[in-house]
């Protein structure tokens, strides 16, 4: 790679680049968006490990997941899914200049993180009307610990997405700068990963 | 490239296939719960391996993982390695931590064989 073509603005990953050190691989945001990724898959994975030695080493009608709703957690899951098609969709929109098109696809984002949370407090309510609380039983406190934490990051992510498209409305966005867009739909999709994870293991199984 | 799909108008079908797809491994992970096989640990073994394939899907085609360049392939590959060592290592706390008798005092554990 000659030294002019190196220094010239480079679109990968969305931004302009300028320094001399660009071979084939990541930004260094995205890099630091997947270090923070692979954290946040030991902290969940703790928590999944855990749950699976206590079911394993415990009476099996201490974990009876007739108790949870699966429906609503289907129902959630789709959601989910969906949220993170039209992330994926917001960033191919705004590769394109389709600043419309990012606008959408983050506001549909937003609304179905937030139908999610909906869901998920409806079905807290409904386990607090019924006496289950997170000190109930051992199945109850890892439900509620490991979904608690979920709804956490969704809604940070929603936070932070909510200000994306507060951003993109002011046309912050263009081809060559999508950047944060996809970091955060980086994000996003992991929080999504959690939850297909969290769904058969708590309501399924 | 990360920027490779700008240039193909049809682009965004692959995300598509991939809801799609994402939609029918749910449905399924949902109908196989609801078969009782003889042993609990096949109806596990499935909705695990189901669940790998849709995380797996999702990381590959909408986190960008099948189009980044090879340097970063080795990095999420390196990651997963202590994952599942830490996995295994945690769960093999279970005789320890996660048996002890049904109703018995918290003190008390399932007495091993040998030991005493």
């Amino acid at each position: 790679m000659s030294e002019a073509a190196v220094l010239t603005a480079d679109a990968h990953d969305g931004h302009a680049v300028s320094d001399v050190d660009r071979t084939e691989s990541m930004s260094r945001g995205k890099l630091g968006m997947w270090l923070f990724l692979a954290s946040e898959v030991m902290f969940f994975s703790g928590f999944i490990a855990a749950y699976i030695v206590l079911r394993m080493g415990g009476d099996p009608a201490d974990f009876d997941s007739s108790i949870l709703n699966w429906k609503l957690a289907f129902l959630n899951t789709v959601l989910l899914l969906t949220s993170s098609l039209t992330m994926v969709l917001a960033i191919f929109s705004i590769q394109r200049g389709d600043q419309k098109g990012l606008q959408l696809n983050l506001f549909f984002t937003i609304l179905l993180g937030f139908g999610f949370l909906i869901i998920k407090s409806i079905e807290y309510g409904t386990k607090f009307l019924h006496h289950l609380t997170p000190t109930s039983s051992v199945f109850m406190s890892c439900y509620f610990v490991m979904t608690g934490f979920h709804g956490i990051h969704v809604l940070a992510g929603i936070i932070v997405l909510s200000f994306l498209l507060a951003w993109s409305m002011q046309g912050k966005y263009s081809a060559t700068n999508y950047a944060s867009i996809e970091i955060t739909g980086l994000y996003w999709h992991l929080v999504d990963i959690v939850w297909i994870f969290l769904f058969p293991l708590l309501y399924l199984l | 490239m990360s920027d490779s799909h700008a240039n193909d108008p049809a682009g965004n079908r692959i995300y598509w296939s991939v809801f799609y797809t994402l939609i029918t491994l749910t449905v399924i992970t949902v109908a196989t719960s609801r078969i009782h096989f003889d042993n609990h640990a096949v109806n596990v073994a499935v909705a695990v391996l189901i669940a790998m394939s849709k995380a797996t899907v999702v990381a590959l085609f909408f986190m960008h993982l099948k189009t980044d360049g090879k340097a970063d392939k080795w990095l999420y590959l390196t990651a997963t390695f202590p994952l599942v060592l830490f996995m295994i290592l945690t769960i093999l706390l279970t005789p320890d931590v996660g048996m002890r008798e049904h109703g018995k005092d918290f003190e008390k554990k399932t007495e091993v064989p040998g030991h005493h």
